[in-house]
């Protein structure tokens, strides 16, 4: 654990924000679990009055509980858009199920003789709800709400996705930058969160039968007062909203960067990449980090605010092999040097409008792409080892990996399989290097600055030259890691920032000092 | 005080009351007697309005139930159930106080109300404050009753109230019933499968199968009388200790024979079912007993023997 001290100093130096976003998370899963709450026991009751609709509401709750919750938060954009509202009705929908069934279950299970005595002593309906059913279902109940609780703890980190922030926001960056420390300072107040409000429900549960009447008034006002929390953080406010991923919030070449390097101040939300550019061009979002070969720029009308202090550093795709795999295949890089040089900028924006936006299927746009490059082979009989290749999780690598999956196919006997998807920059990485992968395509600049973290006396040095940083990368992947560089592809994926192309007409905004300008001056 | 003309209970295809006559008169106690899917607890739930008729009328208190609210219904007629329905996250007190909180009564008359049925239904005070589940099971059903009873209601509707309980405090529980001071001025309906409790508790009884009322009567009646062959068979296997029971010295009186005069036998009361005779004659471990007649003054000395052949004699005479 030579973390510990790193992280401690970590937290602390976080520690504002670390609040911020816990009080954003408590809020985020007690405003919805009170909704929650609100609706799910009347529908509990109703359904156990009406048995007959028992069957379709508890079925239909059950088909929100098995949607994943990223997907979820995906279709909720186009009908909500971004920040908290959507992401609370979606914790709303994962808490309904385990409310609405407990609920239900408590009340059909209180033995039938006292209900039956309730109603031969002249109680009314109302009076055996009230006085019967729900005292003696109440630590179902509350075992329902607990066990959504805790779910909802759980999703909530999700929320950063779609710019609720919450705890997500140093959990997802950490992941994305290989930063243990931020994943812990996230995960562990998340996961404290999750217990101590199950332990504190867990005693609700138990108290004495006789004091469930106050506890029933005490639930809701505990619930109202943690729900406010939320609102807190929302106080400040600037003109402008900035979207940024969890990656490059914590990145020296994001966000970061941008307040040293252009004294940028804007207020910010952390989105995924995902639904980021749509969020843009629905003007949820005013201003975006992205890449500069993305497809979506193009479909989603963006234009890039030139980088006129060169704070991104050249981002050049190349191949990433386990040295042990290229000396045990000789032919194998030669079949991955094809590649080399041969997609441009534009080429792979054109490439990628294809996958994002067109939604083709990256195998057709590679094989399209080396047809026409006349680089296609058709596959050799398969009689050697495996490789296994590894892609983050976006379009650009999904056809890169194709490429390379036909490349090596055409071209020598070896199997491919591949991992697609692998998440972020970490999660690849580390594959790689425990061998689970054998190769993925990365980028110069990532592996300059997320990698191998380089400090900022060295990058200094390279002044932005592509050659010089290209070098530096093969050779410390090289003797730190047995990874080799292979030559790269040709483009340069670097950061941009990106507004509409409207907006910046009409603001007059072409580099990133003139958004700066613009934002001191309003 | 409860009338029951022509009522009919369907449910879906079956038939589960049909056509079911009877009166109850004011502080009597009836039992309805039968096996199980007889139609018996059906015809009971309907007199509170548990289950609604499909056909005919009923009657309490002079009033057609039906133009009553089920709820106001309910609140004047006390309801004992077999599994006691007491309320287990109230308190013996908060269980007793129920039917009287609905009614609206103040605080106080509450309070006395309960202490008073505590006492007059042999539990301790103590248990006010205790849960249900804290009390064994005759207790519970005690406290039942005592819920059941606490506003005071003319009309008491009692389902298997001892059926959960075990033989010996069963056994008990009946007895003290039957003596009970809160019950004297009561209507009761009671529904039992039980023989024997219906003999002890019953005025009247009336035996029903398959949704009718088979005969009614008093317990003799059906024992020396019974209308038909199911009425006999029902009573057969119990058929003696049944006679023994429901039949009383003064009813044999006349049957008894002379003579014999031995002043030193023990006097026992004429009111005595032959059953307990032959207990006191085991007790006192003597052969002979005398009883005295007080219509006629005359006193008679009796045995094992002559009491076996009196009582055969009045069966011999109720055939006739």
């Amino acid at each position: 654990m030579n973390d510990a001290p790193g992280l401690f100093d970590f937290m602390q130096n976080q520690s504002g924000k670390i609040l911020d976003q816990l009080l954003q998370h408590i809020g985020l899963t007690f405003i919805s679990l009170l909704i929650a709450v609100i609706i799910g026991l009347p529908l509990g009751i109703l359904i156990a009055r009406k048995r007959k609709l028992a069957a379709p509401i508890l079925g239909f709750t059950g088909i929100l509980q098995t949607i994943p919750s990223i997907a979820l938060l995906g279709f909720m954009i186009p009908l909500l858009g971004i920040g908290a509202i959507p992401a609370i009705i979606a914790l709303f929908l994962y808490a309904l199920l385990p409310i609405v069934r407990n609920t239900y279950t408590g009340i059909i299970n209180v033995n039938n003789s006292v209900i039956e005595s309730a109603k031969g002593m002249g109680m009314t309906n109302n009076q055996i709800l009230t006085k019967v059913e729900l005292p003696l279902s109440m630590p179902v109940i509350l075992a329902g709400i607990r066990t959504a609780t805790v779910i909802n703890v759980g999703v909530a980190t999700l929320a950063s996705y779609i710019g609720a922030g919450g705890l997500g926001e140093f959990i997802f960056g950490g992941i994305a930058l290989n930063n243990t420390n931020m994943i812990l300072a996230g995960a562990i107040p998340a996961a404290l969160l999750a217990i101590s409000f199950d332990f504190i429900l867990s005693r609700l549960q138990k108290i004495n039968l006789k004091k469930v009447r106050t506890a029933l008034l005490l639930l809701p006002v505990c619930l109202v007062f943690l729900s406010s929390f939320y609102l807190l953080p929302e106080i400040y406010r600037s003109k402008m909203l900035a979207g940024f991923t969890p990656e490059f919030m914590g990145r020296n070449d994001g966000y970061p960067g941008l307040k040293k390097v252009y004294k940028l101040n804007i207020r910010t939300v952390v989105i995924s990449d995902a639904i980021m550019y749509k969020a843009a061009f629905e003007k949820k979002l005013d201003v975006i980090d992205g890449y500069s070969t993305d497809g979506r720029l193009k479909a989603f009308k963006l234009q890039i605010l030139t980088d006129d202090k060169h704070l991104f550093p050249p981002y050049y795709a190349a191949p990433v092999v386990r040295e042990e795999v290229l000396k045990k295949y000789p032919g194998l890089e030669d079949a991955l040097n094809q590649l080399a040089g041969r997609i441009s900028d534009s080429v792979m924006t054109e490439l990628n409008y294809r996958v994002d936006y067109l939604k083709q299927s990256p195998a057709k746009v590679a094989k399209d792409f080396l047809m026409e490059q006349s680089l296609y082979k058709n596959p050799l009989k398969e009689n050697d080892g495996v490789i296994r290749i590894g892609s983050k999780i976006f379009g650009e690598q999904y056809i890169l990996a194709e490429m390379y999956s036909m490349l090596i196919k055409g071209n020598t006997h070896l199997q491919v399989t591949t991992e697609t998807g692998l998440g972020g920059t970490k999660i690849c990485f580390d594959a790689l290097r425990n061998n689970q992968i054998d190769m993925y395509p990365e980028y110069t600049g990532t592996g300059l600055l997320v990698i191998l973290q380089t400090p900022d006396s060295i990058v200094a040095r390279f002044n932005g030259d592509k050659e010089k940083i290209y070098d530096y990368v093969r050779q410390q992947f090289h003797n730190q890691y047995n990874l080799k560089w292979l030559k790269p592809i040709g483009f340069n994926n670097t950061y941009a920032l990106m507004m509409r192309k409207e907006e910046a007409r009409q603001l007059n905004i072409e580099t990133i000092s003139d958004l700066k300008n613009y934002l001191s001056k309003n | 005080m409860i009338t029951l003309t022509d009522v009919v209970k369907k449910f879906g295809n079956t038939t589960a009351v049909d056509g079911v006559s009877f009166e109850v008169k004011e502080g009597e106690n009836i039992v309805l007697l039968g096996t199980s899917g007889c139609g018996k607890t059906t015809t009971l739930r309907m007199i509170n309005r548990l289950t609604e008729v499909t056909s005919g009328k009923i009657k309490v208190a002079g009033r057609n139930i039906h133009e009553i609210a089920p709820e106001q219904l309910r609140r004047n007629i006390g309801y004992v159930l077999q599994h006691n329905g007491l309320f287990p996250h109230y308190t013996i007190a908060e269980n007793i106080a129920i039917v009287p909180g609905l009614l609206k009564w103040p605080e106080e008359k509450i309070t006395n109300r309960i202490s008073g049925l505590l006492e007059q239904l042999h539990l301790p005070q103590n248990i006010l404050s205790l849960y249900p589940q804290q009390l064994s099971g005759g207790q519970q059903q005690r406290v039942g009753l005592a819920r059941a009873l606490a506003a005071d209601p003319p009309v008491l509707l009692m389902d298997e109230p001892f059926g959960a309980l075990d033989a010996i405090t069963r056994n008990n529980i009946t007895k003290e019933f039957s003596r009970l001071e809160v019950l004297k001025n009561k209507t009761i309906v009671l529904v039992t499968h039980d023989i024997r409790e219906a003999f002890e508790l019953g005025d009247r009884i009336l035996l029903m199968d398959k949704g009718k009322i088979v005969q009614q009567g008093k317990s003799i009646e059906l024992l020396f009388q019974p209308k038909n062959q199911f009425v006999a068979d029902f009573f057969s296997a119990q058929k003696m200790q049944l006679e023994l029971h429901s039949v009383f010295l003064k009813d044999i009186f006349n049957y008894l024979e002379n003579g014999n005069e031995q002043t030193n036998a023990p006097l026992i009361d004429e009111n005595k079912s032959l059953w307990e005779a032959i207990e006191f004659l085991q007790l006192k471990n003597k052969n002979l007993l005398q009883v005295k007649d007080t219509a006629s003054g005359g006193i008679k000395n009796f045995g094992y023997n002559s009491l076996f052949t009196g009582l055969e004699a009045l069966k011999q005479h109720d055939h006739e």
